[in-house]
């Protein structure tokens, strides 16, 4: 069963819930519970539960304090507060001015682009014979792939892939980057899966192509990729959390047309 | 106030928290500082420290106000914030994380005493109802802040067993809590 899955399996959030709320976690353990909490709405909702129902613990064994300070401490709250918010204000009107520059840079930068491609583009329509020039067009889906559960997150390869054109069908190619751990065999067979972003349902997609090859995508492959939210590599043709070996979040890239 | 009206008192007031309402965190502080410092005080046994932990609190009452999806009860929310502040603070005072402890007995005398008065249905009646180890671990993890391997060494029993009795003393709980 794979990551995302697994967490939505209730049982299995009742018991990370009950033991977040319990305080038994170290800190890296909760802080990655907490970032599954915004994906996983199951959690969220075993973790109120536990918290509503330890909450009256706490009522009924309150130590004795002195309130003596209670003013002092607030009035450091409302500074702290005001300090941070003023900081916040500060950073939202400085990213908002460098964004605007960046927009009338941007516009002068492709204005000035445009032009040359148009110059250079119309200088090959007349000295070029036409069915030399190419449609050439960029990935639609990327994916940048790490090793699955890995918490340093270094890109071991990138799958992208191809929009079907009138030349040739939809495409898949891995990319494997220069700076991977060395440590990884990469003349083993890859299984190729894409989880649905809105279901979570695993469709399996094919063995990795050799090495520098692409591979043709059937219209139902092609689809499961459009429709997914995350691709997985397993070691074995299996589908088991011990045997996903890579994993990646599955990215659609904008059109350069549009 | 009776306890719904608090909670719904809170719950009302994070609303407001979560529009940036100064005005309704200061209300806040009013109603729950006392409770919060406590809780706080209980896990660092320390005011002072405490105090400053308490600061904390609010100011990521404030910072993570929109997390809060109004799944469960605010309060409930507020309270897992501020334990988890606490414990993280105490683990950061302790050179060594590990401190042996010997208030473990008090703890539950106390939540004994608690029980006599309470509805059978109430979480401290359940705890009681628990192997004392089982409950012995719990609290040492939701009052102590103790890890799975803390409570071993403080208990002198394998980290296996350590994590069987939270679980199973958890799934206990749970089940006592449903009836």
């Amino acid at each position: 069963m794979s990551r995302c899955l697994r967490y939505r399996n209730l049982t299995i959030c009742d018991h990370l819930a009950s033991q977040y709320v319990a305080g038994s976690l170290s800190f890296r353990v909760r802080a990655r519970i907490e970032k599954l909490v915004e994906t996983v709405p199951e959690l969220e909702r075993a973790i109120a539960n536990w918290s509503d129902n330890f909450s009256p613990l706490h009522e009924h064994m309150l130590v004795d304090i002195s309130s003596k300070n209670v003013d002092t401490v607030w009035s450091k709250i409302d500074k702290q507060i005001e300090h941070y918010e003023r900081k916040t204000q500060k950073q939202a009107n400085a990213e908002s001015g460098i964004s605007l520059f960046n927009q009338l840079f941007a516009w002068k930068v492709s204005t000035a682009f445009a032009s040359l491609v148009a110059a250079v583009f119309a200088a090959l329509l007349l000295t070029t014979e036409p069915d030399i020039i190419t449609k050439q067009t960029g990935p639609d889906y990327l994916a940048n792939m790490t090793i699955h559960n890995d918490d340093v997150g270094q890109v071991q390869f990138v799958i992208t892939v191809y929009g079907k054109t009138e030349q040739a069908p939809s495409k898949l190619h891995v990319q494997w980057s220069k700076n991977r751990s060395e440590s990884l065999d990469v003349s083993k067979t890859l299984h190729l899966w894409a989880e649905d972003r809105d279901t979570g349902q695993l469709t399996y997609i094919g063995i990795e192509p050799e090495k520098g090859q692409s591979w043709n995508l059937t219209k139902p492959t092609w689809k499961a990729i459009a429709n997914s939210s995350r691709l997985l590599m397993t070691k074995e043709k299996e589908m088991l959390e011990d045997n996903i070996v890579f994993s990646g979040d599955c990215l659609q890239l904008k059109s350069w047309k549009s | 106030m009776s306890n719904s009206q608090f909670v719904d008192e809170i719950n009302m007031l994070m609303v407001r928290i979560q529009r940036k309402d100064r005005l309704a965190l200061k209300e806040l502080y009013g109603h729950t500082n006392i409770q919060l410092l406590s809780l706080i005080t209980r896990v660092l046994k320390d005011q002072v420290e405490a105090e400053d932990v308490l600061q904390e609190v609010f100011v990521k009452i404030w910072d993570q106000a929109k997390r809060y999806s109004g799944k469960g009860s605010a309060w409930g929310w507020i309270c897992t914030i501020a334990r988890h502040t606490s414990i993280d603070h105490l683990r950061k005072l302790t050179s060594h994380p590990y401190e042996s402890t010997d208030e473990s007995p008090e703890l539950l005398n106390q939540l004994s005493e608690v029980n006599k008065t309470i509805d059978k249905h109430w979480v401290g009646q359940c705890m009681e109802k628990l192997k004392p180890q089982m409950r012995q671990a719990i609290l040492l993890s939701f009052f102590n802040g103790f890890t799975h391997s803390e409570i071993s060494k403080d208990l002198s029993a394998p980290l296996g067993t350590v994590k069987a009795w939270v679980r199973r003393g958890l799934v206990e709980l749970k089940e006592c809590l449903a009836v």
